[in-house]
């Protein structure tokens, strides 16, 4: 049977083989299988890891310098008490602080232990922090960290109109005082001073905070089945993992498109392909080759996103008319990118020399891909709208806002599958020359003017 | 009779090159065509255009009745010059996929003749093995096997015993005039002449992109006659050859390829000339020398080359000294 002047068994016959000869690999096997599998179970050791290098329980001296001379006893208290306590000091309104802080601790290791020496409040800043330079031989008694509060850190001056800002403080460290140690102090001070304010104010500090503590509870979500927990976060994590994976399709059977297409030309194999089919056919079936291997590994994440969304009963987060998009998109999408690879693969001799003509493909791809997440977060502004109409953004950010939470209408759809398809279909033709020049010419890698050549040769 | 392959008047350039220009030609069906010339003279460009894989830029051509080849594709068989295989892929499947791609049916019938074919040129045991796995010259004989498992009308083959030792050269030989001999038109290339020499029955000779000749073999050597007559005295020493030329319709004596060479006048009889040479002195050999293609391509080429030129010519349509000493080891 012919189409459009080709034999449909041969193009067949031609993405058979290169189907196979990709899929059917260990290599592909284990790339697509074995290691996802792999890195899931690596993903308790990542943890382990991180937990076992959280830092030192640090020890030594803190300095402080109380130039308002009403906070440094009760930091003085808090920093000691940092040492005596297991969980971090977080600021947070929500009531699940502990929960927080418990898996805070988790990764920023043990609290620091420390002594701490009052300095008079006129003290000279400059001395004070030479101490920071000194070696004492014990840790216990080394200088790790100089607070100077400034001196309207709890009470505003004389001259100051309601609404200013209070004084603050300086914290100056050893330089090898491990980040988390002083962000944990200063959740310290800042706690701290925070209470000595509204207790300058008259005002007991607990009590405020129980009054400005509103607890949030998580937002229900009423369904035909029942009432459940909002997966407010997963919605909004739900368009980049569409956007990822149709990157990941068109990437992977673009990459091996180009690659077989580089073996056949080297191996001299080409020749004989192009004395039984017309280097359409061969084009064709080897983009449909490697279309089923990207549909594959699409269709392979996909369903094993959809077994855990089945098994968390959130299969209705995801609407199924997302997943046909998703598979109509990538098609096109796939068919842009994978016959410029081809014809990139059709031009040179070996995969070294494709590294150049690559480059554009690549700046074009990865900025279709990053551009589809503000789209993503935006599904609905002009720019997101146009953008998801014109290839080869199109197919990328049309995704992202069919996955969002406000959809597109149906005719933005349509239209936007309209032009991409002519995309497509451009880009089919566009490569369609350079492959057929391309394919037998050997030597000198061409650049981009002699590409434009071949198309206008052909 | 028909013509399996017509070309008129085509014309292919890439960019400022010309590699070939006005080439006119007719194949008949059931011939055996030799191309001959020096690399670069433009014959696989014209095999190509013939196969579809390239296109003239001027001219028109058919291919068993077809405007294009492209048409009729699955009923000729090719093996190109530069040879290829799927390295990774199994010989076997390797040869079922060329077949299938030329439009057999998968099954049973195909893997039969694939065995059978592999049997058939002393490679019974490469099914299973990567193509990879195998030498140049095992690799030439499945690419031929890929070129005629089908059973094309038309087999047409570049440079096909290129890299070939003396035995598989006559192997490759005898499949060639075999299935020449079951109907099947063939066209080879060669820029060794000797080997057209000894298979075809008709030569078309290109030079840089121009058909210089396009005759049956015999009505060359007709057109041709011999114009020297090699001889080997009895004995070493100047007497022979001042006999010999001395003799009325010889031109001068010399050495030709090792051979002692009597070149003869234009009008002379070299029948006559042979007798005459053969009573002027006590004679071992005497041998009516006829042009080689080799010959006949210089003669036409020489109008526009200089002397060098000629000698690299020479040199070129030779293809080495080993290449016709395998040629002549393989006849």
């Amino acid at each position: 049977m012919k189409l459009l002047g080709m034999q449909t068994a041969k193009v067949a016959r031609v993405a058979g083989r290169e189907f196979a000869s990709t899929a059917l690999t260990k290599g592909f096997i284990i790339g697509a299988l074995v290691l996802p599998a792999f890195f899931a179970a690596l993903m308790p050791l990542i943890v382990f890891l991180v937990d076992a290098a959280k830092p030192p329980a640090q020890v030594g001296v803190v300095a402080i310098i109380d130039r308002s001379q009403e906070v440094g006893p009760a930091l003085s208290e808090s920093l000691i008490a940092l040492g005596e306590e297991d969980t971090p000091d977080i600021p947070s309104p929500d009531a699940d602080v502990a929960e927080l802080a418990g898996a805070a601790t988790a990764l920023l290791g043990d609290a620091p232990r420390v002594s701490v020496t009052l300095e008079p409040a006129d003290a000279d800043n400059e001395v004070v922090r030479q101490r920071l330079l000194e070696d004492t031989g014990d840790d216990t008694q080394r200088t790790i960290a100089v607070i100077d509060v400034d001196a309207d850190a709890i009470r505003r001056g004389a001259d100051a109109q309601p609404g200013d800002a209070f004084g603050s403080y300086s914290v100056f460290t050893r330089p090898e005082i491990d980040v988390r140690t002083v962000g944990r102090m200063r959740g310290a001070i800042d706690r701290t001073i925070r209470d000595n304010r509204y207790a300058a104010a008259g005002q007991n500090a607990e009590e405020r905070r129980a009054r400005t503590t509103v607890q949030r509870r998580d937002v229900q979500e009423v369904t035909e089945s029942g009432t459940r927990d909002s997966n407010q976060e997963l919605k909004l994590i739900l368009p980049f993992a569409v956007i990822i994976l149709l990157f990941m399709g068109v990437m992977t059977g673009g990459q091996y498109l180009l690659t077989t297409t580089i073996e056949e030309k080297s191996s001299r194999v080409i020749e004989v392909l192009l004395s039984a089919t017309s280097p359409m056919e061969l084009m064709l079936g080897k983009i449909l080759g490697q279309l089923g291997v990207g549909m594959l590994l699409l269709l392979m994440y996909t369903g094993l996103g959809i077994v855990a969304l089945i098994v968390f009963s959130m299969l209705d987060l995801i609407a199924w008319t997302t997943i046909v998009y998703m598979m109509i998109f990538f098609l096109l999408s796939y068919i842009m990118i994978a016959a410029l690879m081809a014809a990139v693969g059709a031009a040179v001799n070996e995969l070294r020399e494709a590294q150049s003509l690559m480059g554009p493909i690549m700046l074009v791809l990865m900025l279709t891909f990053y551009l589809s997440f503000p789209v993503s977060l935006s599904p609905s502004a002009t720019w997101a709208v146009i953008m998801s109409m014109v290839p080869p953004v199109a197919p990328f950010a049309m995704l992202a806002r069919i996955a969002s939470s406000e959809p597109p209408p149906f005719w933005q759809i349509a239209l936007s599958i309209g032009t991409c398809s002519v995309g497509a279909w451009l880009s089919v033709w566009l490569a369609a020359k350079v492959f057929r020049v391309g394919l037998l010419m050997f030597g000198k890698p061409p650049n981009i003017r002699t590409l434009i050549q071949w198309v206008r040769m052909a | 009779m028909s013509n399996a392959i017509r070309m008129n008047g085509v014309r292919k350039t890439f960019g400022p090159k010309v590699a070939v220009e006005g080439i006119d030609l007719s194949v008949p069906e059931g011939s055996l065509h030799g191309f001959i010339g020096p690399n670069g003279a433009g014959k696989t460009t014209t095999i190509r255009m013939i196969m579809a894989i390239l296109f003239p830029d001027r001219g028109d051509l058919e291919v068993l009745g077809r405007k294009s080849a492209v048409e009729s594709k699955d009923r000729i068989g090719y093996l190109p010059e530069e040879r290829g295989v799927y390295k990774k892929m199994k010989v076997a499947p390797f040869l079922e996929h060329m077949g299938r791609l030329k439009g057999l049916d998968a099954g049973p019938s195909l893997r039969k003749a694939t065995r059978d074919w592999l049997d058939r040129v002393g490679l019974p045991d490469v099914a299973q093995k990567k193509c990879e796995e195998l030498s140049k010259g095992m690799q030439q004989k499945v690419q031929f096997i890929a070129s005629v498992l089908h059973e094309p009308d038309l087999l047409i083959l570049d440079e096909p015993f290129s890299g070939l030792d003396p035995v598989n050269m006559r192997l490759l030989r005898d499949l060639i005039r075999e299935q020449h001999e079951g109907g099947r038109t063939v066209i080879f290339s060669t820029h060794v002449m000797v080997q057209a020499e000894q298979l075809c029955d008709h030569i078309v000779m290109i030079h840089n992109g121009k058909k210089v000749l396009d005759d049956p073999l015999g009505t060359i050597r007709s057109r041709y006659e011999p114009t020297a007559v090699w001889y080997e005295p009895m004995s070493d020493g100047p007497t022979a050859d001042a006999a010999v030329s001395a003799i009325e319709g010889v031109a001068g004596v010399g050495e030709h390829d090792g051979h002692r060479e009597a070149l003869l006048s234009e009008h002379a009889d070299a029948g006559v000339m042979v007798g005459r040479i053969a009573a002027a002195a006590p004679m071992a050999r005497v041998e009516l020398h006829r042009p080689s293609l080799e010959d006949i391509f210089i003669e036409i080429v020489s109008a526009d080359a200089d002397t060098d030129e000629l000698q690299q010519l020479r040199a070129a349509v030779r293809g080495g000294e080993n290449a016709a000493s395998e040629a002549e080891v393989g006849s």
